[in-house]
């Protein structure tokens, strides 16, 4: 056992003596900050972002509040939109769906570039607006991809650790006195985990603590802690995964240079190849998808629904709304066009929510495909993993949507009861609407 | 010098494992390049229904108000070239699906990288994975050793004394290597050109991926082939010339795109939408019809024509405010969505300036500029796509207000025979020789590195240690 | 008769050490110089020098009065080397390799001549057709002197030549250097193996710590008055 320690110890000296792995950790801790860097910056710009339109928000409704009092004390003429209007004034709620970023993704951006994370809800919003698709970016720059935590973690770190280890067991045969080691009191497989394990707890202890500093930054301990303790066991497996790897290839390995190459032969397949092919099988099967359906309902179906009758309109109304029946508006005879036309964005959500179903069914299919890849593709796999800690995966914008849809769903409710009761809206009416939406 | 490429070539097919990667790769990429088309095909045909199903929606409106056709607008769906095959570029990322309607110009959306996990960051396996990562990893593994060999068996004196000079040593087994990766790259365009289809402007392009991959084929088998003569031992080579690879490949291309945004800095959406919206408040808005500006263009319609009132007018004023407020917003739309794909131009050329470093980068940018997947095609796409828009709502516009309806009759309507007759957006990517400018800095700084490596080895052979 | 090999004075440090002190020797035409020395003694060094691939602090070093420092390639053209351990390309065989290394030099000698080199050096026939990762070290020695006998220089500078060699082989080596040596050539053979030196070279240099310390010619000592004289300087 002694003789383990000693070797382990041994090892900084090996380490320190190596101005090629000494620079290289270097250049890894460089790269681990500027990656942490681009996550926390990208954290504080979506707050910054989020609060900036909040405000704005504030503002407006302040303004809508002294219109109100405005026309309630006939200083002020009604607008042309007039907000004592039900669908006026719902629509002069301001409303803003937000993806409140996690302190998480200063970790991993992971999917977050693809999507947008702030959209102003209406009733004639769906979850497929234009105003969800991703931020303004140079698309080259997106297809690059950002240097984030995850990506220095995912795909730098197993070089990093290539670059440790690559010589381990690898010198000594190539200068030939491998088997004086391997005639002493250590066995070999003992003696190469030994050396291994100190640069396992090595490299962990480096990431550990570089997290630290960003974790607080971003307030990940504030509300969030758990979520940090999974992404650093997440960060142990992952580790544990490259190193057993790399063990058994120094176990057989002829020398460094036969090492090093099996090694970088062995990221090139994890990282890019298998990777690659999952992709493009995955595309095989499931092309993109060019949501025909969903512009059928914003065009061909909701000019039919325009081209209807009224009377059909209000049918089809009273039985997507069933609370309808219990309106004014239900039982009166006469066809009041106006409350018609303003209900109308009831039914196009009908038909847009059936469209998402469809849409996120053939998307859930599509990621089952993926994932059932996921034994033969642990990189992915891992890095999705911190995607979904950190908030920033597929799944995490699938519920955003799931949230804008409901927010939808609320408005349209609203316009709808209040317009059939034929409600006229006043300050504390407003002021009601504004709690739903908080 | 041929002696010894001859020599080299002689000792490579002679070894089995050579002989069995070089089945595996010819394979390999005739399976990806085939997998490519295919995945291409059906995409391509998916894209051509929806295009389809769209038009048909289009041909078959009935009796409908022309300003009402322009908000039902139409959609362009992005295309893919035959290329997208080899190198899908930016398309992965980019939106396909553009809607074309009245008053807004509208971004493109629904990109396949939003529509379900991330699967891979370095793309899918089209021979372009392979070409740019592993082919020249390959060329390293046989080339890093070369000269360190010769070296560490003392055969480099003998060489030397037979008369092959250390630079002749190093251009002729770089060059031998050289030779196998153009090999590679050969039966891959090749395989191409059988499997898909091909026409003069394909052939273009495909000469100009030959010589981006070979030159940057070049500056790698000499690179290594240099190292492997100046540094002390082979595992220093190899060393040294992996993390050169990993800097090019992975670390750089990264923090240049990075700091390029930083130096030239697109507006967040919000900025850019609001900014756009005060803008265009500034205009006509031809769906108030208490707006300031809409009553001075009646006024000045009411005089040309010498009438009192629009319903006087021979012509349909709303369809004259409307082209009104659409060309107005045409330059609005201009002056924003320009900037920002100025802005992006910039940050392209600054991108491409990195060459200077990278020449990986500069490998990168004409792979995807010669197959027609890069921003300048996606801009061109989108500029060409609004082109149509503004002919498509002319159009419409036009027909509200000379087609033989009167100011107020929201409720006249054309029949599907006008609506067949507006031509449907058609898209060809555009001939390399109109472009070829933006990506000649890019061969240009792959030129320049492939001529410091010779210079290198040049002037460095002559200290190279052969003890 | 002319100077062949001309050695002036050369040292020759590497950081603190001196591999080679003041050393002076020449090497007529026809005449066969063996430098006799220990492991360290500066005979590589010497070769090394003589070759071109080390340029000494001073001194000169000629090759049939070229300079081996200012006009490297020049001297190079002029001579055979055979170093102590020959590494040839392990899939090319005995002929393709030595086809290889004289096409270097500019020869374009014919499939027979080849095989006529390898068997002057003593390879058998049916070796020559085979890849040399299957020889024995003695058998790519062999090649080894064929591609400095293809070369057909004047001088010849071997290193340990018959390390590894069977006594037969060692014998037809020697009767070979005799030969050349018989047509002009100059040869200087660096070895610690006092019979093989005794044997074969018209001259002995005693070598130790870079410095000549006694020539003599063969024919004044037996070969175990040689031993008692090179284990006696190598003691003091």
């Amino acid at each position: 056992m002694k003789s383990y320690i000693r070797v382990t110890q041994t090892e900084l000296i090996h380490l320190l003596r190596s101005p090629f792995k000494t620079t290289s950790i270097l250049l890894f801790v460089i790269a681990i900050i500027f990656g942490s860097q681009n996550g926390y910056q990208l954290f504080k710009t979506h707050n910054k972002q989020i609060i900036s339109i909040s405000n704005k928000n504030t503002n407006s409704i302040e303004d809508m509040l002294l219109t109100y009092e405005g026309i309630e004390n006939g200083t002020l003429e009604k607008p042309r939109r007039d907000p004592t209007i039900p669908y006026w004034a719902i629509w002069n709620v301001p409303s803003h769906a937000f993806k409140y970023p996690s302190p998480m993704m200063t970790f991993s951006l992971g999917q977050s570039e693809q999507y947008g994370y702030y959209k102003r809800v209406t009733n004639w919003s769906t979850t497929y607006d234009s105003d969800l698709a991703e931020e303004i970016a140079n698309p080259e720059r997106l297809a690059i991809g950002t240097l984030d935590f995850n990506f220095v973690f995912t795909y730098l770190s197993p070089i990093l650790i290539i670059i440790l280890l690559f010589n381990i067991g690898g010198l000594e045969k190539d200068l030939k006195f491998d088997n004086l080691i391997y005639s002493s009191k250590i066995t070999k497989e003992g003696w190469i985990l030994a050396r291994f394990l100190f640069y396992y707890f090595f490299i962990i202890t480096l990431i550990f603590i570089l997290t630290i500093p960003y974790a607080l930054l971003a307030g990940v301990f504030e509300n969030h802690t758990v979520q940090y303790v999974n992404f650093l066991l997440l960060l142990l497996l992952y580790m544990i995964l490259w190193f057993t790897i790399f063990y058994f290839i120094n176990l057989t390995g002829k020398g460094s240079s036969d090492q090093a190459l099996k090694m970088i032969s062995i990221w090139m397949l994890l990282c890019i190849i298998i990777p690659g092919t999952i992709h493009q099988i995955t595309s095989l099967k499931y092309p993109t998808n060019y949501m025909t359906d969903h512009l059928d309902v914003s065009r061909e179906l909701s000019n039919n629904i325009f081209n209807l009758p009224e009377e059909d309109i209000k049918k089809s109304l009273l039985k997507e709304y069933p609370f309808l029946q219990n309106t004014q508006h239900a039982s009166d005879t006469i066809m009041n066009v106006a409350t018609i036309n303003r209900s109308v964005s009831g039914l196009i959500n009908s038909l847009n929510k059936n469209v998402s179903i469809s849409i996120e069914f053939s998307s859930k299919k599509k990621n089952k495909f993926i994932k059932s890849f996921s034994k033969m593709n642990p990189v992915t796999t891992f890095q999705n993993e911190m995607n979904a800690i950190a908030e920033t995966d597929f799944y995490a914008y699938r519920d955003y949507r799931t949230r804008i849809q409901d927010m939808i769903d609320k408005k349209i409710e609203l316009i709808l009861e209040d317009t059939w009761n034929n409600i006229t809206v006043d300050k504390n009416r407003y002021a009601e609407y504004l709690k739903n939406f908080k | 010098m041929i002696n010894i490429i001859i020599n080299e070539w002689k000792n490579l097919i002679r070894d089995r494992l050579f002989f069995y990667s070089t089945i595996f790769f010819v394979l390999s990429l005739s399976l990806v390049v085939w997998m490519g088309i295919l995945q291409q095909e059906n995409q391509q045909q998916s894209q051509s229904d929806a295009q389809n199903h769209v038009r048909k929606q289009w041909e078959n409106l009935e009796a409908m108000n022309p300003h009402r056709a322009a908000h039902y607008g139409s959609f362009a769906f992005k295309p893919l070239n035959i290329l997208n095959a080899m190198d899908g570029g930016i398309n992965d990322i980019t939106g396909n699906v553009l809607q074309l309607e009245g008053h807004v110009q509208n971004e493109v959306i629904y990109s396949e990288a939003s529509q379900a996990l991330s699967i891979s960051k370095f793309g899918k396996l089209k021979s372009s994975l392979i070409l740019q990562y592993v082919i020249p990893l390959f060329l390293i593994i046989l080339s890093y050793g070369s000269i360190s060999k010769e070296k560490e068996s003392q055969r480099i004196k003998l060489l030397i004394l037979q008369g092959a000079s250390i630079d002749k040593l190093v251009n002729a087994k770089s060059i031998s290597i050289w030779i196998y990766g153009l090999f590679l790259l050969v039966v891959t365009v090749t395989i191409q050109s059988i499997l898909g289809s091909t026409n003069p402007e394909i052939f273009k392009r495909l000469a100009f991926i030959l010589l981006s991959y070979g030159l940057y084929y070049f500056i790698i088998t000499s690179l290594s082939t240099y190292l492997s003569a100046t540094l002390k031992d082979k595992t220093s080579a190899l060393s040294s010339i992996l993390a050169i690879w990993i800097l090019w490949t992975i670390f750089l291309p990264k923090i240049w795109g990075n700091a390029v945004e930083k130096v030239h800095v697109l507006p967040d959406r919000k900025t850019f939408k609001e900014d756009m919206r005060a803008e265009r408040n500034q205009g006509i808005d031809g769906h108030n019809p208490y707006d300031k500006r809409r009553e001075e263009l009646k006024n000045k319609y009411l005089a040309e024509y010498q009438v009192d009132s629009l319903l006087q007018l021979p012509i349909n004023f709303d369809g004259i405010v409307m082209q009104a407020d659409e060309e107005y917003g045409n330059l609005v739309w201009d002056k924003h969505f320009g900037s920002n794909y100025s802005i992006m131009q910039k940050q392209k050329s600054l991108y491409q300036f990195s060459g200077l470093l990278n020449p990986f980068a500069s490998l990168q940018s004409a792979s995807m500029g010669f197959c027609g997947t890069d921003m300048i095609h996606h801009l061109d796409f989108l500029k060409k796509a609004e082109d149509y828009r503004r002919v498509l709502i002319k159009a419409l516009n036009d027909k509200h207000a000379y087609g033989g309806s009167k100011t107020g009759d929201w409720k006249w309507t054309v029949d599907s025979e006008f609506f067949k007759s507006v031509q449907g957006f058609t898209y060809e990517t555009p001939r390399i020789s109109n472009h070829l400018s933006r990506y000649l800095i890019d061969l240009l700084f792959l030129f320049c590195w492939a001529l410091l490596i010779k210079v290198l080895i040049r002037v460095n052979a002559v200290k190279v240690n052969v003890l | 008769m002319k100077n062949l090999i001309s050695i002036q004075n050369i040292i020759k440090s590497f950081k603190n050490l001196k591999a080679v002190d003041n050393l002076s020797l020449e090497i007529k035409e026809g005449e066969i110089y063996g430098l006799l020395g220990s492991n360290g003694a500066g005979k590589s060094t010497t070769l090394n020098i003589l070759l071109g691939f080390l340029t000494p602090d001073s001194g000169t070093a000629l090759i049939n009065g070229v300079d081996t420092t200012d006009n490297s390639d020049e001297a190079r053209k002029q001579i055979g080397y055979i170093p102590e351990n020959v590494s040839l390309y392990p899939y090319l065989t005995g002929v393709e390799n030595l086809d290889y290394f004289c096409k270097l030099n500019d020869k374009n000698h014919s499939p027979e001549k080849l095989e006529g080199f390898l068997d002057k050096c003593g390879l058998d026939s049916e070796f020559h057709n085979m890849r040399t990762e299957m020889y024995s070290k003695g058998m790519r020695q062999k090649v080894g002197i064929a591609i400095a006998l293809a070369k057909e220089a004047s001088v010849y500078l071997l290193d340990e030549p018959a390390s590894g060699l069977d006594p037969l082989a060692s014998n037809e080596l020697s009767a070979l250097l005799r030969k050349l040596a018989s047509n002009g050539a100059g040869i200087l053979m660096a070895s610690h193996d006092i019979f093989r030196i005794r044997e074969t070279c018209n001259r002995i240099g005693i070598i130790k710590n870079g410095e000549l310390l006694k020539e003599m010619d063969t024919s004044d000592v037996s070969t175990n008055e040689l031993e008692n004289i090179y284990i006696e300087f190598m003691k003091n």
